[in-house]
């Protein structure tokens, strides 16, 4: 009860503060998914992606 | 500025209206997305046909995120269709089609989006494309005395090439504007008289505002409709599903496909221009159909949707209209012809008694 | 219309007091609805229903019959790492569900299978088919270092713009060039294949009908042709190809190639390799639009949950409204 009454004090009461929480959450909650997709993709190839055979063609040292 | 608000936010809207009516905002949106989408992909086309292909495949392999913005406008075209469907089928459930202007409005839209998604799939130039295109223009021909010059006309040379192409693009650049604009009109007759109800009864007495309630609805349809989409791709649906298979190859002017074939929201009046022998036959087969269903907006009908007739015709529609769609990508041979000819003439017969 | 409308309000309003949310209408003067029709009526109903769903049914088995006449032999499914059935144990056992293909949703290409399949398409493949929409710069990262990409390119020849001259040269290939095709034009390709001609491989694996599958049986499936088939004098017998006639010779076979990372290249090996490698050349984006997908997936469920929470929350006074009917005729 006293969160919520807090997170409504400071967050959503005025239509700007609320705008702003809207977009600074919209931004955070894309990277988080972003990161959430790419470990899952991942985890889910691993072993079968670039990275993962990557350290099998080191680079020819110049003749 | 305060007036066209007042009109789109505060429009007086029956409260009993169920998710049956939410396709129609659902069809505006992506007709927006598809415009979008359009104007990207239309940023890297070329219309010439020794580039078309190219430009098609540069835009899905090569540009950045450029398989994304086809892929979606690719997709988003089939979409666009089975929300039609259902939105028709929804005005001809609750009897929609009485309110002239609407029916006449949506109608002029149902033929543009058809033409313009017609003229969209010529576009990649590929086999499909111009066997398409030529299989479909050819219907012209058979215009009694002139038919032979239309088509020439139409072609802008003496079969489908760089002339046709050129003009397929502006048109199908121009249409989505046009469509936009009936869109336009259709929403404005239609907060004039009234959003119908689903119990078919006047709402005079029970309307709410359309701001927030409504709003939050349709973005309910969106939100499911974009989840849908996205979960079908995922695991179902293979990418490629909006593209016959031969379109992946250029188009070939001395090679005819086996299978020339249009996309399944064409395939009910491909059945029906195909169930009869002669080509005017055909042809005259779909025209009635199209007018009669233009004509709807005459019929008096006394019965709701709730009465067991208006069910069963309803039924018998939609099992017509499926059964013609399947029938479409058949071969033309026994049993099938006879089968699209049976029920072509049922569902022009029933449209009068609906 | 008037007492027509006034008796559709009247039974209207009293079945929404009753709080059903769709009340259901009922006019005495017509048959509308099931429960008061005549006995007769109603078997009549049940028998045409059962008749529609038995014609439907024999329609669609006549249908499926039908579809066996087609003398193609359809190519069987296999595991591909972005879009077949997994096979492995342990996370088919933590699943749920396992019909489900994880593999289309979730699974992109093998970098491994990717760069044998480009070894197999340049020493074997490049002979005859060209592959025009595709860049040596795309194997960077993908499936090699950009210095052996490099390489790569620059065994090709490439053609180039006049030069200062005015004549065209030869010139070593760059990262940007696409790979150069074997013949100038299609003509000329039919000229050196006896009249068929080899097609462009870019599309391939999304222009047949079977996809991924089709191309990797048809380059396993060649065969003496039974008793009793001829072929025509540039016609070899394949198993999956339609007409069962295709103008290309078997090109795998065990060993033909050395992988440079040690694996057995046996002909179904290399097969499976330079099959991965067409699939991704037709759909080089697919790891990207997957990612995507996934993305909007998850975005477009936690909207569509506070939508709807959203508008049940504003509609929930409309919703649980109840009518209370007072007959302002009756005498009290």
């Amino acid at each position: 009860m006293a969160v919520s009454n807090f997170v409504y004090n400071t967050f959503f009461k005025k239509s700007s503060s609320a705008a702003l929480t809207v977009v600074v959450g919209a931004i955070l909650f894309e990277r988080g998914v972003d990161a959430f997709t790419d470990s899952v993709f991942e985890y889910y190839n691993r072993g079968r992606l670039w990275k993962n055979i990557a350290h099998l063609y080191p680079p020819k040292p110049e003749d | 500025m305060k007036k066209i608000l007042n009109n789109i936010f505060f429009i007086p809207t029956p409260s009993n209206i169920s998710l049956m009516w939410n396709f129609g905002s659902l069809l505006g949106l992506s007709m927006v997305i598809q415009s979008i989408s359009g104007i990207f992909v239309s940023m890297h086309y070329c219309n010439n046909t020794l580039l078309a292909f190219n430009s098609y495949i540069f835009l899905s392999k090569i540009i950045e995120n450029g398989m994304i913005l086809q892929m979606t406008h690719a997709h988003f075209s089939s979409i666009i269709f089975i929300i039609m469907y259902i939105h028709i089928m929804k005005s001809l459930l609750n009897k929609s089609f009485n309110k002239k202007q609407m029916w006449i409005s949506g109608n002029l839209m149902l033929f543009m989006i058809m033409g313009s998604a017609f003229i969209g799939y010529v576009l990649p130039w590929g086999q499909m494309s111009f066997w398409g295109a030529t299989v479909i223009t050819n219907i012209l021909s058979s215009i009694p005395f002139l038919g032979k010059k239309i088509v020439f006309w139409v072609w802008g040379s003496f079969s489908v090439d760089n002339p046709t192409l050129n003009r397929f693009f502006s048109l199908h650049f121009l249409m989505p504007l046009m469509i936009l604009a009936m869109s336009m009109i259709h929403l404005s007759i239609l907060h004039e008289k009234g959003s119908s109800n689903q119990m078919g009864l006047n709402s005079s007495k029970d309307k709410i505002y359309f701001n927030k309630s409504f709003m939050f609805k349709d973005l309910i349809s969106l939100m499911l409709m974009v989840m849908f989409y996205c979960l079908m791709l995922s695991f179902f649906i293979d990418f490629h599903f909006s593209m016959a298979k031969e379109n992946f190859f250029p188009a070939d002017p001395l090679n005819t496909p086996l299978h020339i074939k249009p996309e399944w929201y064409f395939m009910f009046a491909y059945a029906i221009l195909r169930s009869v022998p002669s080509k005017i036959g055909g042809i005259l087969s779909l025209l009635i159909l199209f007018l009669l269903f233009i004509l709807l907006m005459f019929n008096k009908s006394n019965y709701s949707k709730f009465f067991f007739k208006k069910k069963m015709l309803i039924f018998i529609f939609l099992t017509c209209f499926i059964i013609l769609t399947n029938m479409g990508y058949k071969l033309i041979e026994y049993p099938f012809t006879e089968i699209s000819l049976f029920f072509g003439m049922l569902i022009i017969l029933i449209l009068p008694l609906m | 219309m008037a007492p027509v409308l006034g008796q559709f309000g009247r039974t209207v309003f009293s079945n929404f007091a009753k709080g059903y949310s769709h009340p259901k209408v009922y006019l005495s003067n017509t048959s509308s609805s099931f429960r008061e029709m005549s006995q007769g009526k109603k078997i009549l109903l049940t028998t045409g229903c059962f008749l529609t769903t038995a014609a439907a049914g024999l329609a669609y088995s006549l249908n499926e019959s039908v579809k066996a006449i087609d003398l193609n032999l359809h190519p069987p499914k296999y595991p591909w790492p972005h879009k077949g059935h997994r096979h492995e144990p342990e996370l088919l056992a933590a699943l749920p569900f396992r019909k489900l293909e994880l593999d289309k949703a979730i699974g992109l290409y093998d970098a491994a299978s990717l760069r044998r399949g480009w070894q197999v398409y340049k020493q074997v493949c490049a002979a005859c088919h060209s592959l025009r929409f595709v860049a040596y710069r795309q194997f960077v990262d993908l499936f090699m270092t950009e210095d052996e990409a490099k390489a790569e390119a620059a065994e090709a020849t490439i053609t180039d713009g006049p030069d200062a001259n005015g004549k065209m040269f030869q010139r070593p290939g760059k990262l940007a060039d696409y790979i150069p095709s074997p013949y100038p034009n299609e003509e000329a390709a039919r000229v050196a294949n006896g009249g068929a001609y080899p097609p462009d491989l870019s599309n391939i694996t999304v222009g047949r009908e079977g996809d991924e599958d089709y191309v990797f049986s048809l380059l396993r499936g060649y065969a003496d042709p039974p008793a009793g088939v001829e072929l025509g004098e540039n016609q070899h017998f394949n198993l999956y190809m339609q007409g069962n006639a295709i103008a290309m010779a078997q090109a795998l076979y065990n060993g033909l190639i050395e992988y440079d990372d040690g694996t057995p290249a046996t002909a179904s090996q290399m097969a499976k390799d330079v099959t991965h490698f067409l699939a991704y050349c037709a759909t080089p984006e697919l790891e990207s639009w997957k990612k995507y997908l996934f993305k909007w997936t998850i975005i477009s469920t936690c909207l569509f949950g506070l939508a709807w929470y959203y508008k049940r929350h504003l509609w929930a006074s409309l919703v649980y409204r109840r009518v209370a009917y007072r007959d302002v005729n009756k005498k009290h």
